[in-house]
């Protein structure tokens, strides 16, 4: 299969992407964990996003994190 | 002595005087919570003080089984008393911690203590087996929990291990004393403070620590050389194969074991990224261990929450890579003696109200913490010490988050929206939210706290994580319900306890099974003292048929200490009778049905929202079939939860109109003495 060749970003849309927004557009996830229940997570920034994919059994919808973006 | 001691300590810090309790006087309530609400019930006159009147009692109460070898129960500590974290009223509240403080002070031949009075500067209680001393704790006061624990040491048995330490000519052991004691949150009167013992062990709800340092108790230090007297030794450890070679870890066979709770692959209730060399830690007696000690030397023994608390700012604040941030902060959060779920969700909050523009910088709340440091150990720090000294905004935070709300006028508007997830009393959700794991918020709303009980943590986790992981979960929806509901005696094969579809959660079923997990955990968890990691086990992977040992090892492991013949079903009406005893001291205190409602938001805020994201399922009917439901995306009705209070109050015996016990119900638990009480009070149930 062909890959296309990823562009990187504007300068413009970095910037955007990595900016810390307001609680009214906050992005909403849950970690699950047995004792601690399910633990609803609110995201402020990509850098946190990341941090959430990259804890036990986080919940996340793409469709949403894709509109966010 | 049948797994007792014989007699319990009295200190009365007013007059600095000491004296004891038979312990038989209580042994109708057998130990542990049941006996520490007897006692405030008989010492405490007037239920109306509040958290920090001197008058105010606390219990410090082990168990027949604490000392002993009886798996994943000799180790908890139960305390109670008036607490001071609560909203509308201070409630007669409990907590309950791990280690080695219990067993050490049945070694010293006591059952528990009660602390009584005001000191009228700081004292520590210094506990040498019979010799008992109230001691000046000036050079201790403004220590934190871990300095204050090594300075005891020191004073009591030198400094390093292995040294004989010589109570008198005949006792020398080379332990060192087990020691309770306040940080400087305490010191400070925060409503979030807890009691520490050893690196890790806290009893953190209720805002105890507070209350110790209204009374200017710095520490409590136990040091014991005898031995807990088992009736039957040989049954017991009969009771610790059965147990071991039936539902424990199997050793040759690892992997059958991935859902057992009473002994698993990975017993660690850890939830940051572990330490590269760690070894597991056990509170004495216990056959698993759920604590990590690390060569690093830092987060030793902190568990569930008090992990969660600041790993997730550290990683994202790292680039997605932990650092020793997080360790660091539970380290200070311990010493500090704060409590890791008002920590935890203040920080959620404050961050909220950060990004809404309320609080910093562009807000109406002042706020000098320093937000870009957050992940940061330096913010941590600061956050954790303004809290604990109340310096600055600290002094809201110190009032718990529920009361700093109030303070900045948000409190209503929070409420409404969530964005304050304090769902019942004033405190924090746990992360078992009332609109999804609906028994856990009932369960908190009719007593006095969040539960933080996980006996049913099962039903969801078990599904959620299988459906996360694209698996089908095993064993199914059917199965489970089949085999807890055999379980839940005196209303056992009733599967639809079981059932969260939203049509039955406000359901008599459901009220059975709140009634059960009050009596059950009244009984067996806070007063035999079986710790919440390992039971119940009613689902162990381990067994082909997955019916684990509840039901059967409790009583057995209990009788074989004790000598007594009890029934699972006696345990529960036990229970029953001190969840009623209970309810007496809330019903004097002025609790009335009016008051127990959920904060705003569980009526109007859909649980998780619509977000396709969220994954919560549990155990309910479809179309007439068991299946694991989702529950996202409900709120509970107001009117239909008023009418679930109807069907729960008319299940216990009370009266439904106030929620209060009535005498017929009392008198049948024996307590006609506690309806006398209420009558003169004018708060009997009239029917």
């Amino acid at each position: 299969m062909k890959m296309g060749k990823l562009r990187g970003p504007s300068s413009d849309l970095s910037k955007r992407i990595l900016t810390q927004i307001d609680f009214e557009h906050r992005l909403e996830g849950l970690s699950l964990r047995e004792q601690a229940g399910a633990q609803t997570i609110w995201m402020y920034s990509l850098k946190e996003v990341v941090s959430l994919l990259d804890a036990p059994q986080p919940c996340l919808d793409f469709k949403e994190l894709e509109n966010w973006i | 002595m049948n797994g007792y001691a014989g007699k319990i300590l009295r200190i009365d810090l007013t007059d600095r005087k000491i004296s004891t309790i038979d312990t038989m006087d209580y042994e109708q309530w057998i130990g542990g919570h049941g006996m520490g609400s007897g006692i405030f019930w008989d010492l405490v006159k007037d239920k109306t003080i509040k958290g920090f009147d001197p008058k105010n009692v606390i219990t410090i109460m082990t168990s027949p089984l604490s000392g002993t070898l009886v798996p994943g129960a000799s180790a908890r500590t139960e305390v109670q008393g008036i607490g001071v974290q609560s909203s509308p009223i201070e409630w007669f509240t409990r907590s309950n911690f791990g280690g080695r403080f219990a067993p050490m002070l049945k070694y010293a031949g006591w059952d528990g203590i009660v602390i009584e009075g005001k000191a009228d500067k700081p004292v520590w209680v210094d506990i040498r087996n019979d010799n008992v001393r109230i001691r000046d704790a000036q050079h201790l006061w403004g220590l934190d929990t871990w300095k204050t624990q090594e300075e005891i040491w020191r004073e009591v048995s030198g400094r390093g291990y292995g040294k004989w330490v010589e109570l008198d000519s005949e006792q020398r052991t080379t332990q060192q004393p087990a020691v309770l004691t306040i940080g400087p949150a305490g010191e400070n009167l925060a409503r979030v403070a807890c009691l520490i013992h050893d690196a890790g062990h806290s009893a953190g709800q209720g805002g105890f620590g507070a209350v110790w340092g209204s009374k200017k108790l710095k520490a409590v230090s136990v040091i014991g050389t005898g031995a807990v007297q088992v009736t039957d030794p040989k049954g017991l450890m009969e009771a610790r194969l059965w147990a071991q070679t039936k539902y424990s870890l199997d050793l040759e066979n690892m992997g059958a074991s991935w859902g057992s709770r009473f002994g698993r692959i990975r017993p660690q209730n850890v939830f940051w990224e572990r330490h590269e060399r760690a070894r597991l830690q056990a509170c004495v007696g216990c056959h698993q261990g759920c604590k990590e000690r690390s060569d690093t030397g830092s987060g030793n023994e902190s568990t569930c929450e008090e992990t969660s608390f600041y790993q997730g700012y550290d990683k994202w604040k790292h680039g997605g890579r932990q650092t020793s941030a997080a360790y660091i902060a539970t380290d200070l959060l311990q010493r500090y003696g704060i409590n890791a779920y008002e920590a935890s969700k203040g920080l959620v909050y404050i961050t909220a109200l950060l990004r809404m523009g309320v609080l910093g910088p562009r807000g109406k709340i002042q706020c000098d913490l320093d937000f870009n440091k957050l992940g940061e150990t330096e913010f941590a720090e600061q956050f954790l010490r303004m809290t604990a000294y109340r310096k600055g905004i600290g002094d809201d935070f110190a009032e718990g988050f529920f009361r700093a709300a109030r303070r900045w006028g948000r409190l209503e508007e929070d409420s409404k929206t969530g964005i304050l997830p304090y769902s019942y009393w004033g405190l924090p959700e746990h992360g078992y939210d009332p609109r999804a794991e609906v028994e856990w918020g009932y369960g908190s709303i009719l007593g006095d706290r969040d539960i933080n009980e996980h006996d049913f943590s099962t039903l969801f986790f078990l599904p959620s994580r299988a459906i996360w992981a694209g698996r089908t979960p095993q064993p199914p929806a059917e199965q489970v319900v089949k085999i807890i509901a055999e379980k839940l005696v005196p209303y056992e094969n009733n599967p639809l306890m079981l059932d969260y579809g939203t049509e039955n959660i406000y359901s008599e079923h459901m009220a059975k099974l709140v009634a059960w997990h009050r009596h059950y955990t009244r009984f067996w968890k806070e007063s035999v003292l079986y710790c919440d990691e390992r039971w119940p086990d009613f689902i162990n992977t381990r067994i082909p048929h997955y019916r684990g040992l509840t039901g059967e090892g409790e009583p057995r492991f209990f009788n074989a200490v004790t000598g007594k013949k009890f029934s699972f079903a006696d345990g529960m009406d036990l229970g029953r009778k001190i969840w009623n005893l209970d309810n007496a001291i809330w019903t004097l205190q002025g609790r009335h049905r009016n008051m127990v409602h959920f904060s705003d938001y569980i009526y109007h805020v859909p649980y998780t929202g619509s977000g396709n994201f969220a994954r919560y399922y549990l155990p309910g009917r479809e179309g007439g079939e068991w299946k694991y439901i989702r529950v996202n995306g409900r709120c509970l009705d107001k009117g239909k939860f008023e009418e679930f209070k109807t069907r729960f109050y008319n299940l216990e015996g009370w009266d439904t109109r106030t929620g209060w016990p009535n005498r017929r119900t009392l008198e049948s638990l024996g307590l006609k003495s506690v309806a006398d009480e209420l009558e003169k009070n004018k708060k009997l149930g009239a029917r």
